[in-house]
């Protein structure tokens, strides 16, 4: 006889951190906090503010863009590569504004990214990928109960398609390896696909769609099939060992690669674990 | 004289609502002599298992929570793009249940109050974007039709939607915390 597949993958009991919980997971959160537990910890638990790296900046001008060029295509708007560009150049300045300071090395840096990002929105509307029909669902937040899971489960789809496929936008500086990606980015997809499931639909694939800024830009489409009930309960295992461990607040250094361009080295340097228990104590 | 062997491996599965749904595969073949019927059997087995198992994973139409809960005299408010919507839209306190959220029920309906809105427009344009009225909206699509409504009525700012995405202030030890729900 085979397992029941609708049982939670595992329990953690978290009953015992029942005043501490987060009041929700996302597929970014838990994937922030799997890679460096400390670093989640500095930026979201500490909130300690950092200038925005020039990539993230870009690709929060970019999502605004598509958000425009998506919305007006499904409510008749002005999609035009004129009315996009201006929707791109309001969101670049605006967030510069907002979320600033931008870790632009100088005004030649910033052209440039400011380049970068019209020219992959333009051949985001030339490619094939561009939406040709009416979406939808456009930059959607929902929240839901997953069974498994200790908390709810939030995620904000970039673009939800007709035939109910999640799409999720990426900024890359180079081609993404097509083999690797849906791995990659697995937490966020099946996520996603977990959301859909909760309101009662079944998305037929996961998509993410890399807009490389490349010399020359390109769009390029990894498709990936709904998870089966394996790969569901694997993330919604690792989603809530995300959640066990930001509830038991441990946060510690995970050397690793990304510490060459991590921007919380000087306070990841002063760590030490006593530091942690205090703060485990008040919450 | 040949011997007959039949096989049949069955398996019923729990689903969501109350449901559940059962395959079975059958097989009929022929032994030279009763010694083989052991072996024939096990390898049958873990073949009929094995193909039923695969099969059974894919689940199909499952119904979702609302499901039948559609008064019998009512349409199910769902059209195609285009059409006309149903007669009685104008009355929301009759018909299907709602298929969004509590909140998102609140919200429209708030909205629609608030800014002295033609609920037979609102429900148009339900149906132009989504296929669909207004009460039979799932929570993604009653999250665009709201996120319309406040961009169109100038309120967008204090919902969620339009490019706001939530920072990570869930995970502060000071704020935000709550007890399991």
């Amino acid at each position: 006889m085979i397992a029941n597949i609708h049982d939670p993958p595992f329990s953690t009991g978290l009953t015992r951190w029942a005043g501490t919980l987060p009041q929700h997971i996302s597929p970014t959160a838990a994937k922030a906090y799997l890679g460096c537990s400390l670093k989640f910890y500095f930026e979201r638990v500490a909130c300690i503010r950092k200038p925005t790296s020039v990539a993230l900046h870009l690709g929060k001008a970019v999502h605004a863009a598509l958000q425009a060029f998506h919305l007006a295509r499904w409510r008749g708007g002005d999609d035009s590569p004129d009315a996009i560009a201006a929707a791109f150049e309001k969101s670049f300045t605006d967030l510069e504004r907002d979320e600033g300071p931008v870790n632009f090395d100088d005004d030649a840096a910033r052209d440039k990214a400011h380049l970068d990002g019209l020219r992959v929105v333009a051949a985001y509307l030339d490619s094939p990928e561009a939406m040709k029909d009416k979406p939808r669902a456009v930059e959607v937040l929902l929240k839901e109960e997953i069974p498994g899971l200790s908390v709810p489960l939030t995620g904000a789809m970039d673009l939800v398609m007709s035939n109910l496929t999640p799409v999720d936008f990426k900024s890359a500086a180079a081609k993404p390896d097509s083999g690797n990606a849906a791995f990659d980015h697995e937490i966020q997809l099946v996520s996603y696909q977990l959301l859909l499931e909760a309101i009662g639909e079944s998305p037929p694939s996961l998509d993410l769609v890399f807009l490389v800024k490349t010399k020359t830009p390109q769009v390029i489409r990894v498709s990936s099939p709904p998870a089966d009930e394996h790969r569901k309960r694997r993330v919604i295992a690792l989603l809530e060992t995300a959640v066990e461990g930001i509830a038991a607040n441990r946060h510690h250094p995970q050397p690793g690669m990304q510490c060459s361009w991590c921007q919380f080295k000087n306070e990841c340097m002063a760590w030490l674990p006593a530091q942690m228990q205090p703060n485990r104590r008040a919450a | 004289m040949a011997i007959k062997l039949i096989a049949n491996y069955s398996k019923r599965l729990g689903l969501p609502g109350y449901s559940s749904h059962q395959f079975s595969v059958s097989v009929e073949t022929e032994l030279v002599t009763t010694d083989d019927i052991p072996g024939e059997s096990e390898r049958l087995y873990h073949l009929l298992q094995s193909n039923v198992d695969e099969q059974i994973l894919t689940t199909g139409f499952v119904p979702p929570a609302t499901y039948g809960m559609d008064p019998p005299a009512e349409t199910n408010g769902h059209a195609q793009p285009g059409e006309s919507p149903p007669t009685n839209i104008t009355n929301w306190q009759r018909g299907p249940a709602w298929k969004c959220s509590d909140k998102q029920r609140d919200l429209i309906l708030k909205l629609v109050d608030e800014h002295q809105l033609d609920k037979a427009e609102v429900e148009s344009l339900a149906v132009e974007r989504f296929g669909k009225g207004v009460r039979v909206l799932n929570k993604m699509e009653a999250s665009g039709l709201i996120d319309e409504l406040l961009d169109t009525h100038g309120q967008s700012n204090q919902q969620q939607g339009a490019g706001k995405r939530r920072n990570g202030s869930a995970y502060t030890g000071t704020n935000g915390r709550r007890d399991a729900a």
